[in-house]
């Protein structure tokens, strides 16, 4: 990424195991990023594809949507549309000649902080590696 | 109305003070839309604290609140409590966790403290959109359905029945046990099965069909204690199986009976194959060694000549007396011997079992009788019964419990409980075990004269903007989206709803939302987090 600036990532996380293993990650006192943010959710299939495509818009470097691990949704299903969901929104992101890695899925339990924390850092230091997104400074919300 | 938002920061002692500066924080929030106060307080979850809360939200005349602190998944129902003390609607007040998600995580103090500004700016912009939301209440019949009247069915509704609860007891043979009949507060259906499940949890109707009959029965809540059952030889289908000396291992050993008086006299040899099944249903039933080992035991004492022989692969006796029992055929001069069962074929008098070896190689064994240790499969009409109700089954067919450790009684579907081996196979201690905790689950959820609590944050649907595609239908777990014929749009029923959002998602005319985290109210919270 041009310029010292360092990405900044929205999180949509669901209520039972992503938003959980979160809380882990601050009880365990593992350190993260400072321009993480996060979105609660009741469930990962809430996140509309909309809001994925406003959070880049409005300037955000990446999104990050975590769920429970397959089999293991609070609402039995609800993460198999997530899935489905994320990779149609993929699928527009290249067809707008944006970078799709810009949008990720990753499932995350109530008991997995360090795979949080990993799949955070990974992601930012992957978002360094892209251009700038361009919406930052061209597009508004 | 003007909205007045009143923001509270909690220094949680020192968790969050120390790494947020929260002297810094209280000006940066002040003239945010709609605020019209900025505190901080020690420790807001402490008595004092909730009472400070309490009172500033009546003094304030607030309309809105926020609580910057910890998790909502720690303290959201105590906020909550608050809010009504306070004469504020619950659904009002939004958490900011700025302990978890911000001063633990974040070790830049300056960072930290502008991150938790952030949050809660987030917090603000979505709570001035939030609406009041009503607790909803339902009135329940405290009645239960039991779909089978054996173990399970049995200890569930002994521990049920009362005179405040009604018990019925539905099972497709006719004749069913004293234990239950003579129950005071149980009413049998025997001869019955279940053709239809109409409502939801607190207000089922079950219409019940026997011969020429049906009846509808209204109850709170079902369990499914349809049981399991033997495998059987055809269901195996081992070549040769239906040789006569080939039989299955019955409940009651004392059904072998007949076999044992037609073998040879001298030393005949009878031989035990474990595992009968194991590779087609593709589990270990797990409560079949036991039941083989008990069942050599009394051949050993019943006809003492015979030459005990046992064909195995895993011995799986788990428990405090499991090792103590694979001693005692030990001990009897049972011959063990590892194997898979490949073949059978009745040569003469006696019966050929082959069998392939840990190593591939195949080996050869002759016996007067074999006996298949069957493995444990779901009862005959579980498939059909677990359509009819709704509720989700596993791959093996047997009923899928809600969480296999936190909800071991519970299905997909609230109000319908699973017990005994329904769910899987059990030994007769753990189908107890099982039936006792439904028995418990449904006495602590639905207890008579008592309303149920309603999930306040369901889904509605807009009839103006839904052009009836059903999409929603498709996406819902629960099936509590219905289709309006006449007015050609869908309906959410709010008494099953549990309000996860995935409709909202499906809806391509954002027609549908959920009560608590509609689209302005999300979209309102992005913006503040990403500006």
């Amino acid at each position: 990424m041009s310029g010292n600036e360092e990405p900044r990532v929205l999180g949509f996380l669901c209520n039972w195991c992503a938003y959980a293993g979160a809380d882990l990650a601050g009880v365990s006192r593992l350190q993260l990023p400072a321009n993480f943010c996060v979105i609660r959710t009741m469930c990962s299939a809430r996140t509309e594809p909309l809001f994925l495509f406003k959070a880049l818009l409005g300037g955000m470097d990446g999104v990050l949507v975590a769920g429970c691990h397959p089999g293991d949704c609070h609402y039995q299903r609800g993460n198999y549309f997530t899935r489905r969901r994320l990779v149609m929104v993929q699928e527009i992101l290249k067809a707008l000649n944006m970078e799709h890695e810009r949008v990720r899925l990753h499932w995350i339990s109530a008991s997995e902080c360090s795979l949080y924390q990993k799949v955070l850092t990974e992601f930012i230091e992957d978002l360094k590696g892209m251009e700038r997104n361009v919406a930052r400074d061209e597009v508004f919300l | 109305m003007n909205a007045r938002v009143g923001v509270y920061v909690c220094e949680c002692g020192n968790n969050i003070s120390d790494q947020v500066d929260i002297a810094a924080l209280v000006p940066m929030l002040e003239g945010a839309p709609g605020v019209v106060k900025v505190m901080s307080h020690r420790l807001l979850c402490s008595k004092e604290g909730q009472e400070f809360l309490a009172e500033e939200v009546r003094k304030e005349g607030l309309t809105h609140l926020v609580v910057a602190a910890c998790s909502p998944r720690q303290h959201l129902p105590t906020f909550m409590e608050v809010c009504k003390r306070g004469g504020l609607n619950p659904y009002l007040m939004q958490m900011a966790n700025i302990r978890e998600q911000c001063a633990w995580v974040t070790s830049d103090r300056h960072e930290a403290t502008e991150k938790a500004a952030r949050m809660i700016r987030a917090a603000i912009a979505r709570v001035v959109r939030q609406a009041p939301l009503p607790e909803r209440e339902v009135e329940a019949n405290p009645d239960v359905i039991i779909i089978g009247g054996g173990l399970s069915g049995t200890v569930t509704a002994s521990m049920l029945a009362g005179p405040e609860r009604r018990v019925h007891v539905v099972d497709r043979n006719p004749a069913l046990a004293v234990a239950l009949t003579s129950l005071k507060g149980v009413e049998t259906h025997g001869g019955c099965e279940v053709e239809a499940v109409r409502g939801f949890f607190g207000n089922f109707e079950v219409e019940l069909a026997s011969k020429g009959s049906r009846q509808e029965v209204r109850v709170g809540a079902m369990v499914v204690c349809t049981g399991s059952r033997a495998m059987t030889l055809q269901e195996m289908g081992y070549p040769g199986s239906e040789a006569p000396h080939v039989v299955v291992l019955p409940q009651d050993p004392e059904s072998l009976r007949p076999y044992l008086d037609a073998l040879p006299s001298g030393q005949p040899k009878v031989m035990f194959v474990h595992c009968a099944g194991r590779e087609r249903v593709g589990y270990c039933s797990g409560v079949c060694c036991l039941r083989s080992f008990k069942a050599m035991r009394w051949m050993a004492e019943t006809a003492p000549n015979a030459q005990l022989s046992c064909l195995h692969q895993d011995i799986c006796v788990p428990g405090r007396d499991g090792e103590r029992e694979y001693q005692g055929i030990l001990g009897i001069g049972a011959r063990m011997t590892w194997g898979r069962l490949t073949a059978l074929a009745q040569q003469g008098p006696q019966v050929t079992v082959s069998f392939r070896r840990e190593d591939g190689s195949i080996g050869q064994d002759a016996a007067d009788l074999v006996i298949l240790v069957p493995a444990t499969v779901p009862n005959h009409g579980a498939r059909a019964l677990i359509d009819i109700i709704g509720v989700e089954a596993g791959p093996a067919g047997f009923v899928e419990e809600a969480h296999p450790m936190l909800e071991p009684v519970s299905t997909s579907v609230k109000g319908i409980y699973v017990a005994g081996s329904a769910s899987g196979p059990r030994d007769g201690r753990a189908t107890s075990l099982l039936s006792l905790a439904a028995a418990a689950q449904i006495a602590a959820e639905l207890r008579p004269g008592k309303t149920l609590r309603l999930e306040a944050q369901t889904s509605q649907v807009c009839e103006a903007l839904c052009t009836g595609c059903r999409n929603c239908m498709t996406v819902c777990t629960y099936g509590a989206i219905e289709y309006d014929l006449v007015a050609q749009t869908c309906r959410v029923n709010e008494t099953i709803c549990r309000g996860c959002g995935n409709c909202v998602a499906a809806c391509p005319s954002e027609a549908i939302s959920v009560k608590g985290a509609t689209y302005q109210q999300i979209l309102q919270e992005i913006k503040e987090a990403v500006r």
